[in-house]
């Protein structure tokens, strides 16, 4: 229930789709394990470019990598599902969905990013 | 006139004939002659047997009015039209005097030997003589009556295929080489940039209308209607770049659109939101504590989203550059691969050049926001005027004078044309304001 809650707050789709089963409590657990939590592709550029932007804010995010992980392709399936299309990099910050890089770009730039980060104790110092 | 009823003229008086017209009654009697030995004596055959001879009388005489002297006459009327409409009247008067005397002078000529109407003592040599020029000058008005048809046709046709290249320009099929140095340019890129330089002319509008409305110290509300069209003109672009990005997103990347001078600062095909922001705080001097924190942390916000989308370029090149060079010296099933994994990743380039655009339309919104509306105003002014003063300096360096020649002591400069500093745009729209 907290994920349709989070990905009403995100706000990047109309009509979420009952995204039941397995994959999608998996996808919970995971995003639940970390402050920040990127789901990627290690050979994709944009999500190499999501993980240097808080890399380069002094934020430390687990990533977990679909295309090496064993259960990459259920989720990759299970985020499928929820955002469409291709997804990654989809971001959770404190267990939250916030979405795709469209997403998180736009509140990095209007400020919202840094106060979530804040809130889920994603900055060390 | 006088000159409409008189004989018609044998001798080339039209200055608008062409050269061959004028050397064809030569080499027309020079056939008839031929023609005339082999056929009978009289002039009506020697006629027939001339036409027939000349294809190109042939083609002509078919679309003739079968009755010769009206289409003398309506020979006389066409060229009497042209004059008048070339000459003033006094000079149509002049050249009709001439017409006339030279027929009088040519009937004088015919009745100087025999009379020529009691038809019966007559020299012959004389009558093949008269019937020869009359025919070569039969021959030379239908020869000139199918020129201008010719002309007129081939206007229309020029018309026509104008109108068809204007029309293909509009539907994106044209295929233009551009003149630039990267090659032949897309239709989709030819359409990107023709959209551009109307874009570039209606900024140019909006500034002039901001200045004016600074100027005249409009109310707040009036002044935020003036630069809330603005902030609009710039989403319009980022629309036009939006389409583009799908089709040629290289041509955005190389800057082909841009002058020389931006193509400096070109980031990510465009501008780089940070430096836009340096420029602006700078400017824009009385700033309250909150608007000066405000605009710091969009500034590093920017910088840091800016250094993450060039990281991800950096891995697309790496990448890029793997697929082009694998499989080189391996089997010949491989080859054609690189071509498909290299054009996968120029398909990414696509989303990391939109998610560029998107921080520079989000860093432009913000600045709307932050700013007062006479700070705002003054701000995208500055913005304007910036990009302005690059495109004159591009424009000046052009056209900057070179050392070619030296010539006793005196430097002869050549300047290269002011065309070369827009190549693409120049070629469509050369009123373009530099």
């Amino acid at each position: 229930q907290q994920y349709h809650a989070a990905a009403a707050e995100a706000g990047t789709w109309g009509y979420v789709t009952a995204a039941q089963g397995a994959t999608m409590e998996e996808v919970e657990q995971l995003a639940a394990e970390s402050a920040v939590v990127i789901f990627s592709v290690s050979t994709c550029c944009m999500c190499h470019a999501m993980k240097r932007l808080f890399w380069g804010m002094g934020v430390s995010a687990a990533v977990v990598e679909l295309d090496e992980d064993p259960r990459g392709e259920e989720i990759d399936r299970a985020l499928a599902r929820l955002l469409g299309g291709t997804p990654v990099p989809v971001m959770f910050i404190g267990g939250k969905l916030v979405g795709t890089m469209d997403r998180v770009m736009a509140a990095h730039i209007d400020g919202t990013l840094v106060s979530l980060l804040k809130e889920a104790g994603a900055f060390w110092l | 006139a006088a000159f409409l009823t008189a004989r018609p003229p044998t001798l080339q008086i039209f200055p608008s004939w062409p050269m061959r017209f004028q050397q064809s009654p030569r080499v027309r009697q020079g056939s008839l002659w031929s023609a005339r030995r082999s056929a009978s004596s009289s002039a009506q055959n020697t006629a027939s047997h001339a036409e027939s001879d000349n294809p190109a009388s042939r083609m002509a005489s078919s679309d003739l009015c079968p009755d010769r002297k009206q289409q003398q006459e309506m020979m006389m009327v066409s060229v009497h039209g042209f004059y008048c409409s070339k000459f003033a009247s006094s000079t149509v008067s002049t050249v009709g005097f001439h017409f006339s005397g030279l027929c009088c002078m040519f009937q004088r000529k015919m009745t100087g030997s025999t009379a020529r109407k009691d038809g019966k003592v007559l020299d012959p040599k004389r009558i093949r003589r008269l019937a020869q020029n009359r025919e070569a000058a039969r021959k030379s008005r239908l020869r000139k009556k199918a020129y201008v048809q010719q002309l007129e046709t081939s206007r229309i046709r020029l018309q026509q295929l104008e109108q068809d290249l204007h029309s293909a320009r509009l539907q994106g099929v044209f295929l233009g080489v551009a003149g630039c140095a990267n090659g032949p340019t897309s239709s989709s890129a030819a359409m990107f940039d023709m959209e551009y330089a109307r874009w570039l002319d209606e900024n140019c509008n909006h500034m002039s209308g901001l200045q004016g409305a600074i100027q005249a110290h409009l109310p707040d509300g009036d002044l935020g209607v003036v630069v809330d069209q603005c902030v609009a003109h710039y989403d319009e672009l980022f629309r036009l770049k939006a389409i583009v990005v799908k089709s040629d997103v290289l041509h955005l990347l190389n800057g082909a659109w841009r002058t020389p001078a931006e193509r400096c600062f070109l980031w990510m095909g465009g501008f780089r939101p940070s430096e836009l922001l340096k420029m602006v705080v700078a400017q824009l001097d009385p700033l309250t504590e909150q608007q000066f924190m405000g605009i710091c942390n969009l500034q590093q916000s920017s910088q840091q989203a800016e250094e993450a989308l060039s990281q991800g370029l950096e891995q697309l090149h790496q990448s890029l550059a793997d697929a082009i060079a694998g499989g080189f010296l391996s089997n010949d099933a491989a080859v054609g691969s690189y071509i498909v994994i290299a054009l996968g990743k120029l398909d990414n380039l696509e989303g990391l050049v939109r998610q560029a655009d998107k921080l520079r339309q989000q860093t432009l919104h913000q600045l709307r926001s932050l700013f007062t509306t006479i700070q705002a105003a003054k701000c995208f002014l500055t913005i304007g005027e910036y990009y302005a003063r690059l495109r004159t300096l591009s424009s000046l360096w052009a056209s900057r004078p070179r050392e070619s020649l030296i010539r006793n002591d005196v430097v002869v400069s050549t300047s290269t044309d002011l065309q070369i500093v827009h190549q693409p745009l120049q070629n469509h729209f050369p009123y373009l304001p530099l």
